[in-house]
């Protein structure tokens, strides 16, 4: 099982990213808008920090994107998900899940540590 | 956004980095503003929220592209990379497949990149390098001139030196050298060492600084003080094993005893000196204005040019001669040269090493002739696969690409051959010729030697290998797939670019062994000229006597000792001694007076060349004596003085009076010297050396003419047997007289006589080789194209023999083919020809760059080899049997 680190955070936007994408095949506006929508705008992504995200997982080959049309018949970049990608996100998942787990221990804690002076 | 709108059509041109950005980035913004108009907004104010909710476009923008850009550069390499890579192994694969297509190919190749990668080794070694001094394009060498005499470059005076020097404007310093054989005795064996006698400033000149120890100090050199060293590090390494304490050590060389100060450092190498003593000169001394020994090398003033140089050099010669009028008489022409250090070590051997460097070229063109035409015949085969590979869409670029590759791989693997070939051809030949070259310890493969092979391989490889690819991928596929293997129209282009490639060839070849026949005929023509004197047979002794040991009666003593005890060995037949030893004596003249014939103010005394002779010099060489006597045994201290002169100096001196009892002196204060008689013109300086004005003294009397007697000679016996075998008892007899002498040499003259012509047998050797090769691929070509040309016609040729041809016509057809080709091809080669050998005048001797019988005779023997390519074909093809003949496809 891969460790938290100091990454965790920054990973947190590639791990959602990666996981929205395994429904198939998105733009960037697309996968804001998908965000908002399951998060009830809880996840409300940055416009400016989605483009150099998904353009730096394409370069580290974990997406791919494609020029498609898009529904309204515009064209748009489709970024999709690769074997490499999929990859990362299990790793990146099973990551999370023990970096929550961990903080949820913690946040849930009813005896104090060993040697606190009271 | 403001990006022009054309920016999205780079993208036809393959992807467009920026306007993918742009576009992707524009798609989110106007979908954000349609859901907010949906929402109920004004078009203007969603736009307005649009914008502000996504922040800063403009560096969203730039850091998206940067990762984009970087991302397709990795591609590009990646898939420039791959192409090149599966380029390769498809070619390695095709000439796997063909191991005796590839064979030839490379071992053509080899030769001639071979040729080039030895011939440049040398350009590099002893043109291209610099000399191994600080800045060495400043160093110059420095001559006093006597134009009257068509002296250039003539040894100076301590004087002339001084004013010389005295130029500070456009010198920064000079320094005046001369030679001299030192004798290093004391411990063990004697030693002779080849020594430099240099004033102080030489190292600063040439920018050396000892590697141990100092230079020559104050007035080193001069009488009273204490005598000094420097050694050569190789010297040091070699005799001394390094030893760091011979610094400061006393070492005896030629009897003086000489405190070793410093050791130069390795790379400081100066005419291979071994060990340098201090000349000390005095500035203000003017006396010894007439006695030239020394040689200058002085360093110019940063921004001065030789020419600037020579400038001032004449204005103050000028100045000189007027100065010291009875010194320099108008005749005379006194001046200086001032030549490039450089341009003074390698300027011999300059024009012979262009000429190979032009001949090796040649050499490669004709390679890649013969190359370019293998390739377009087996394109023939390969048409078929080239014709497919384009109908299934393959790029007609990429096809050229893929065969460029294949052809420069073939260029890499003859330069690999080639270069081993080289170096090995290059070392051997060499060791046969040692001090043919100058600077020759710098010749070596290195990286330059290497990076210009692999170059000069890449360029080949496009060289041959375009013309052939160009030709293959022509639009001509359907008829190519359509038909047989023989698409008529392609194989006539092809033929008709292969014959040019052949006649081209053919014209080079001709270059080519014309050069090369031209310098044999001239070598030939040098070694059975007349040197004046018979070399065979005789024994050279090399002896120097040193000057503590020997005054001038204990040398007169040893030398007449050492004759006599040579005379006795059984098997010698005439002993004699002489100072400069035909065919490498020195430059050695002193101007004369002629009895009853006083000087014209202005006018330059004679000034012959002086040998100091003794024993029987003229019968030991067998040079003829024209009139009058020799010079004799009784020609000695205590009797009259006599000279022998040559026929040239006798004609230039007295062209209508008889010479014989003609008196002449080298000075006033001297006794006349009688001219007892005339011998005949030997080549004295070099075999390829015009005869010049001899005088020959009788070596005793020399201390009674003026002249001193000469410590260094040679002592030279005539034999009944092999003169090398008495080398040994010749040996054993100096050190019987003095156990302490040293012995350079003992050699048959005919040795000594092979070395002084090394350089031009080397350069004869080379070309020839050359030209043999040139010859070889020429023949080669012939006979490829014939064949292929009867093979493409073996069909046709069947038929008329079945229909009752004769096989004499058949042959008479091809072979007539092939030599209408050569004849074009000779025509070509020989008007090159003309132009060509004309660069190599210089190398010749009695030879005329367009010798007829040396054309004709080469046109003759390139017609016989094409002759003979063109038959073999023919031959095979009449007796082919006719039905299978007609079988062929």
């Amino acid at each position: 099982m891969a460790r938290p680190d100091a990454d965790m955070l920054h990973g947190t936007l590639d791990v959602v990213l990666l996981k929205t994408l395994t429904w198939g095949p998105m733009h960037g506006y697309g996968i804001i808008r998908w965000l908002q929508q399951l998060t009830d705008d809880v996840l409300d992504i940055e416009d400016g920090s989605l483009y150099p995200a998904l353009h730096r997982m394409e370069s580290k080959g974990w997406i791919d994107s494609e020029w498609g049309l898009s529904d309204n018949n515009r064209r748009a970049k489709y970024y999709r998900l690769t074997s490499a990608g999929r990859k990362q996100l299990r790793a990146h998942s099973a990551a999370w899940s023990a970096f929550s787990h961990a903080v949820s221990k913690v946040l849930a804690a009813n005896a104090a540590p060993v040697g606190v002076a009271r | 956004m403001t990006r022009p709108f054309w920016r999205r059509y780079l993208r036809f041109w393959g992807s467009n980095v920026a306007a993918d950005v742009d576009d992707e980035l524009r798609f989110h913004i106007e979908s954000r503003v349609a859901e907010y108009v949906a929402a109920g907004m004004s078009p203007a104010e969603a736009r307005r929220a649009a914008w502000s909710r996504f922040g800063n476009v403009e560096s969203v923008r730039e850091r998206c592209e940067a990762i984009d850009n970087k991302r397709e550069q990795g591609r590009r390499r990646i898939a420039m990379w791959d192409a090149l890579k599966q380029d390769a192994r498809y070619a390695l694969r095709t000439l796997r497949r063909n191991p005796a297509f590839t064979l030839i190919a490379v071992v053509t190749l080899s030769l001639g990149i071979g040729a080039n990668s030895a011939i440049f080794s040398v350009v590099n070694g002893v043109l291209l390098r610099p000399l191994p001094y600080r800045e060495p394009d400043r160093l110059v060498r420095l001559f006093t001139a006597f134009r009257g005499s068509g002296e250039e470059r003539y040894a100076m005076s301590q004087p002339e030196f001084s004013d010389y020097k005295g130029l500070t404007q456009v010198f920064e310093n000079a320094a005046a050298f001369t030679g001299t054989t030192l004798t290093l005795t004391g411990s063990g064996e004697p030693q002779r060492v080849s020594g430099m006698a240099a004033t102080r400033d030489l190292l600063p000149v040439l920018g050396i600084t000892p590697f141990r120890g100092r230079n020559f100090e104050g007035d080193e050199g001069r009488a009273g003080r204490e005598p000094v060293v420097l050694l050569a590090y190789e010297f040091w390494q070699n005799r001394f094993g390094g030893d760091p304490t011979v610094l400061g050590r006393v070492l005896t060389l030629n009897g003086i005893n000489r405190r070793v100060v410093g050791i130069l450092p390795r790379d400081a190498t100066f005419f291979r000196a071994e060990a340098f003593i201090p000349i000390y000169i005095n500035p203000d001394s003017m006396t010894g204005r007439a006695t030239n020994y020394l040689r200058g090398v002085a360093r110019l003033r940063p921004g001065v040019s030789v020419d600037a140089a020579q400038r001032e050099l004449n204005a103050l010669t000028r100045r000189i001669a007027q100065q010291y009028a009875s010194t320099y008489p108008e005749s005379m022409g006194y001046g200086a040269t001032v030549v490039s250090m450089h341009e003074v070590l390698v300027g011999d051997t300059k024009p012979a090493l262009l000429i190979l460097l032009g001949a090796v070229a040649l050499v490669l063109l004709i390679a890649c002739a013969n190359v370019a035409n293998l390739l377009l015949v087996r394109g023939e085969a390969r048409q078929r696969e080239i014709a497919m590979r384009l109908a299934l869409g393959a790029g007609r670029g990429r096809l050229i690409r893929q065969l460029i590759t294949e052809s420069s791989i073939l260029a890499l693997l003859g330069a690999v051959s080639g270069s081993v070939l080289a170096w090995w051809g290059m070392k051997s030949l060499l060791a046969i010729n040692p001090n043919a070259v100058p600077r020759m310890e710098l010749i070596g493969f290195d990286f330059t030697v290497a990076a210009a092979t692999f170059f000069l391989a890449l360029v080949t490889g496009v060289l041959f290998g375009l013309a052939p690819a160009l030709q293959l991928v022509r639009p001509v596929l359907r008829s190519a797939l359509q038909e047989g293997s023989r698409g008529a129209s392609v194989g006539g282009a092809q033929q008709r670019l292969g014959r040019s490639l052949v006649m081209g060839e053919i014209a080079l070849a001709v270059v080519v062994v014309i050069g090369a026949t031209l310098l044999v005929r001239s070598f030939w023509a040098l070694r059975s000229s007349d040197p004046g004197f018979r070399a065979d047979s005789v024994l050279a002794i090399d002896l120097a006597l040193p000057a503590t040991r020997y005054d001038p009666a204990a040398t007169t003593v040893f030398y007449r000792e050492l004759v006599r005890r040579v005379g006795a060995l059984p098997g010698v037949e005439r002993v004699a001694m002489v100072a400069e030893l035909p065919p490498v004596a020195g430059g050695n003249n002193w101007d004369i007076e002629i009895a009853g014939r006083p000087l014209a103010p202005g006018q330059a005394a004679p000034s012959p060349q002086i040998n100091p002779v003794g024993g029987e010099f003229f019968a030991t060489l067998s040079i003829p004596m024209m009139r009058g006597r020799s010079i004799g045994a009784s020609d000695r201290e205590g009797t009259a003085p006599v000279a022998v002169i040559n026929e040239t100096l006798a004609r230039r001196l007295w062209p209508s009076a008889d010479p014989i009892g003609q008196q002449i002196r080298f000075d006033t204060k001297l006794p006349w010297v009688t001219i007892v008689g005339i011998v005949r013109d030997v080549h004295s300086a070099g075999l390829a050396e015009a005869p010049r004005s001899e005088l020959y003294l009788a070596h005793e009397q020399m201390p009674v003419v003026g002249g001193g007697t000469e410590r260094t000679m040679w002592v030279i016996a005539r034999t009944k047997v092999d003169p090398s075998s008495l080398a040994a008892a010749s040996r054993a007899l100096v050190k019987e007289m003095d156990p302490l002498l040293a012995i350079t040499g003992i050699r048959r003259l005919t040795e000594i006589v092979d070395e002084s012509v090394a350089d031009r047998r080397l350069t004869m050797v080379l070309l020839a080789v050359f030209g043999s090769v040139a010859l070889t691929l020429a023949a080669i070509g012939i006979y490829g194209i014939m064949s292929y040309s009867v093979r493409r016609r073996t069909r046709e040729i069947g038929i008329r023999i079945a229909l009752g041809g004769r096989p004499r016509d058949v042959v008479r057809l091809v072979v007539g083919q092939g030599m209408r080709l050569t004849l074009l091809g000779v025509v070509a080669g020989t008007v090159a020809a003309v132009l060509a050998t004309k660069l190599m005048a210089k190398l010749l001797f009695n030879t005329s760059p367009t010798d007829v019988v040396t054309f004709a005779a080469v046109v003759l023997l390139m017609a016989a080899v094409a002759w003979i390519a063109s038959w073999l074909p023919a031959r095979r093809a009449v007796r082919t049997n006719p039905t299978n003949a007609l079988r062929t496809d």
